[in-house]
């Protein structure tokens, strides 16, 4: 794939102001008296056959910014445009059709299989409640799908709770593939596993997305795994991006306070690389019920002035954007 | 906690008033009328008519509805089409009995029930625990009215010890010692079922319990057997069979029916029983709604007990 | 790096002959049936229970009289001639026992099969689909939980008229409250799992999702509940038809056969006459609690891996 060439493409995948509010319900009648804002107004782009990591800590709100494309909890707010259509604007049957298109996988290998189903009828139903093949060759293409994510076809007559957390995440990623997407939602996808596992999961992603032109929006909670299959990356805090660039960018010239604490919480291999200055972040994260005023992050951000704790810094910079009243570098 | 039971409260409203309307539409879809059934047999038409007219018979069934919940707001329940009395003191004097008989039961049951299913699950798998599963399936499969009938006959008509039926001696001194003699068989008949059940309730939320880590602790640091049984684990396995009495309540109210008939005792299920057999709408209506009401309290009551005493649940 | 790759790609050859050569695949049921079998208890149920099947198919073969001819011997004692003797209207009791379990049966899968199908489904759509049309089905239900039972299904069989199937739809149409809600929570709770999730990120519809991936993972608790179900609509109808409202003579059941046990010369007298139909209630009844806690066990998720 050629980097260079991103930012002359039309986008496959675009989000304007995505917001996802949870209301908080109390009293007698169930009021509602506040609200969790999960996702706080994200914008960005995915281009055809990139992938863009969406990195963060737990809780902020990258996992439901994923389900909320795929519209498994549709958006309270703003827009998501796949192809061209928004999503939000499809009927039951046109959205039922485009979700061929775009897929996800999930963190979890146990619970993402249906435990009562055979791997092969699990693989053959997707294409059967699409049509998207004949009865005769169903049993072929499952057969060719196991084989291309690593397994073979004598698993087929085997139920989920027979197979090891990899081999399970191999049937989910065959699962997702079986319906030829062109956008996957990968959803923490090697974070379940054996850290021996990780890279072999990640390697057949990377090996798919060469083979079948896939898009990736691939969501990590650490920059660990991110390094290695990204194109850009995108660094979320207490539900909004923070910062967004190339991977190389965000790992040389790292320009959000966040961004250089998360990365400094990512061990060096090399031990004489190893003489940097340290940013530890000290606190917890803000309860998003009830988000600081200002910049989210001016709680724990060593750097932090008066206008940080007043005013939100917008996303700005063309390549390498950054949230931040102060931005290193 | 209190918006909670408010709340509660508030979603009991309609529920009731559901269960108002159903139990009306219900009892008034029966066919053949109060009327003809208690008129005289020479009575005419016309008669039959203008009794009809003066019961309010005629008006379409929402009106009477409507009438009906009217004066029952204002705390009046109608009058029997049978015996022409305040349903309202027709039923109240039943109230009594029924509570006194259900109550006995529900105690009977507890205290028998709670110590055995603890004992049945400290000794998992002995032969006193084998004893007390075969004897809670037969609680709770036998029939009240088998029961009922075998333990008059072995206790009444074999042994001639206790009476067969009523609540006093017909023209005895009503004395307290003689009501406790009739109470004694449909109590237990009605504790049976409840207790087979709690047994096998308390039996498996110990046995629960006492797999778990925090005992084994409570045993590791040399606390006696019985102090793990008494302290750590028997107020947590109390917990979930909260539930369970909260579930009792409806079953009894149904057991009673049986019961009460079996022994002529003069509650609100002999009651109930009468008023069908007469058509007497106004009376099953009235007893349809406390039944309700109770059965709405008792869940509610449940709830709160539970929340009393498990910490970690919390209602808002 | 590549060493350590190596290694665990050789891991996973050997784990995969491994499965390969595991021989046959246990399923779910195959892994419920085995534990089931190691109950004593449930299997001793399920003998019974087969005993008292058998005997209510084949009634008209085993049964050594017609349970309705009128003998001309008037309540005689258990003798070779009437092997449980004869009731007051001079009727085999052994053959109107036999005959009798076909209506206990019938009642209790019949009524169960009806409020099962309608509790799963209301349980179902209250669970999947959330929002208002949950609370309305979730009031309905505690409306039909607040009524006394017993005394409705009195009421509705006599405006409907005391007979086997008013019986059956009675009991059908009133029983639905305690499955619709454990399905509705069995489905909110399975609705959250991913596989639900990838099913309708898959593009499934509706229905389909429902059908075929909820609620066949909602089947255990269901089963055992309408195991027990049947207990408990077998004693209703003999206690509807021992008070005279349920099915009607000179249709034998186990209930109505008591009724003139209500008189104390027959109590006293006669315990042939309600002796036995007794027993045959507790039995039928004791069996299938006996299968229902040996299901519940078996199916019990906390025991399975």
């Amino acid at each position: 794939m050629n980097k260079n060439t991103t930012e002359n493409q039309t986008p496959i995948l675009t989000v304007e102001k995505l917001k996802k509010y949870y209301p908080i319900k109390k009293g007698i009648i169930s009021r509602t008296v506040g609200q969790v804002k999960a996702v706080d107004g994200l914008d960005f782009s995915i281009y055809p056959g990139e992938t863009l990591a969406l990195v963060g800590e737990s809780g902020c709100g990258k996992s439901t910014t994923g389900r909320a494309i795929v519209q498994l909890d549709p958006p309270t707010e703003g827009k998501v445009v796949f192809r061209g259509k928004e999503m939000a604007s499809l009927s039951g049957a046109e959205l039922r059709k485009a979700r061929t298109d775009l897929q996800i996988i999930f963190q979890d290998p146990y619970s993402s299989l249906n435990p009562r189903k055979r791997i092969g009828d699990l693989l053959a139903e997707p294409l059967l409640a699409h049509q998207l093949a004949e009865k005769s060759e169903v049993s072929k293409k499952v057969d060719d799908i196991l084989e291309i994510v690593g397994l073979n076809k004598y698993h087929r007559s085997r139920y989920p709770h027979e197979f090891s957390g990899g081999q399970r995440q191999r049937i989910g990623i065959a699962r997702a593939l079986i319906l030829q997407p062109k956008l996957i939602v990968c959803d923490e996808p090697v974070s379940a596993l054996d850290v021996s596992i990780q890279a072999q999961v990640l390697n057949l992603l990377k090996d798919l997305q060469k083979d079948f032109q896939l898009t990736y929006l691939f969501i990590a909670h650490g920059l660990g795994a991110v390094k290695y299959i990204s194109d850009r990356i995108a660094i979320m805090y207490l539900g909004k991006i923070v910062e967004l660039a190339k991977t190389q960018d965000i790992f040389k010239n790292p320009r959000h306070p966040y961004t250089q604490a998360l990365l400094h919480a990512y061990p060096i291999p090399n031990p004489h690389l190893r003489n940097r200055e340290r940013i530890v972040m000290e606190g917890d994260v803000p309860n998003p019920a009830n988000p600081p005023k200002g910049c989210g992050f001016h709680t724990r951000c060593p750097l932090a002035k008066d206008i940080c704790r007043e005013q939100i810094p917008g996303l700005t910079g063309t390549n390498h954007s950054v949230a931040c009243h102060f931005p290193v570098g | 906690m209190f918006p909670y039971i408010m709340r509660r409260l508030l979603i009991a409203i309609p529920v009731l008033f559901g269960v108002t309307v159903f139990s009306f539409f219900i009892v008034n879809l029966a066919p053949g009328n109060p009327v003809e059934m208690f008129i005289s047999p020479d009575a005419t038409q016309a008669d039959i008519e203008l009794k009809k007219e003066a019961l309010g018979l005629n008006d379409p069934i929402y009106v009477q509805y409507l009438r009906w919940m009217q004066n029952l707001l204002q705390g009046d329940f109608g009058y029997s089409f049978s015996t022409y009395a305040p349903v309202g003191e027709m039923v109240a004097s039943r109230v009594l009995p029924t509570l006194l008989l259900m109550g006995t039961a529900l105690l009977i049951a507890y205290i028998v029930a709670i110590p055995i299913g603890v004992l049945s699950a400290t000794r998992q798998y002995s032969w006193l625990d084998y004893l007390t599963t075969g004897f809670s399936f037969m609680g709770i499969s036998i029939p009240n009215f088998f029961l009922g009938l075998g333990l008059i006959y072995i206790f009444s008509v074999q042994l001639n010890l206790l009476p067969t039926g009523g609540m006093n001696t017909l023209g005895g001194d009503g004395s307290f010692g003689d009501t406790l003699k009739h109470l004694l068989l449909p109590a237990f008949v009605l504790a049976t079922g409840i207790a087979g059940s709690m047994v096998r309730y308390v039996r498996s939320s110990m046995l629960e319990i006492l797999g778990q880590d925090y005992l084994r602790t409570a045993r590791s640091k040399g606390l006696r057997e019985f102090l793990v049984v008494n302290k750590h684990a028997f107020r947590n396995a109390l917990i979930p069979i909260i539930t369970v009495i909260g579930m009792d309540i409806p079953l009894l109210i149904g057991g009673a029916v049986v019961t009460e008939q079996i022994f002529q005792w003069p509650g609100l299920g002999q009651l109930t029983i009468q008023s069908i057999g007469s058509r007497d709408y106004p009376t099953l209506m009235a007893i349809n709604f406390i039944a309700a009401i109770t059965v709405l309290l008792s869940n509610l009551l449940a709830d709160i007990l539970y929340s009393v005493a498990d910490p970690r649940i919390k209602y808002n | 790096m590549s060493l350590a790759n190596l290694k665990v790609e050789q891991e996973e050859v050997i784990n995969k002959q491994q499965m390969i050569g595991m021989g046959e695949e246990e399923s779910y049921l195959k892994m419920i049936t085995k534990r089931f079998f190691k109950h004593k208890l449930a299997v001793v149920g399920l003998v019974i229970f087969l005993i008292i099947a058998l005997s209510a198919i084949f009634a008209p073969v085993i049964s050594p009289a017609d349970p309705n001819e009128i003998t001309g011997d008037f309540g005689v004692e258990p003798s070779g001639d009437y092997l449980l003797g004869t009731d007051l209207v001079s009727r085999d009791i052994a053959s109107r026992l036999i005959y009798a379990s076909r209506v206990s049966l019938a009642v209790g899968i019949g009524a169960v099969a009806i409020y099962v199908v309608i509790g799963t489904i209301l349980g179902a759509i209250a669970g999947f689909f959330g929002k208002w049309v949950d609370m309305f089905i979730m009031r309905l239900t505690d409306i039909f939980m607040s009524f006394p039972y017993l005394m409705v299904i009195l009421v509705l069989v006599s405006i409907m008229g005391p007979s086997l199937y008013n019986i059956i739809i009675a009991l059908g149409l009133l029983g639905w409250p305690g499955i619709a809600r454990i399905v509705r929570g069995s489905v909110l709770s399975i609705k959250e799992m991913d596989y639900v999730k990838a099913g309708i990120a898959l593009g499934y519809s509706a229905p389909k999702i429902v059908f075929q991936h909820i609620l066949p993972n909602c089947l255990a608790p269901i089963l055992v509940n309408a195991t027990f179900g049947i207990a408990s609509a077998i004693i209703m109808e003999a206690s509807l038809s021992f008070l005279g409202m349920g099915v009607q003579p000179p249709t034998a059941s186990w209930g109505n056969m008591l009724t003139e046990a209500q008189s104390l010369t027959v109590l006293s007298t006669q315990p042939w006459l309600w002796v036995p139909p007794g027993l045959m209630i507790l039995l039928a009844v004791l069996s299938i609690n006996f299968m229902g806690d040996g299901l519940r066990d078996a199916m019990d998720p906390k025991s399975l891996k």
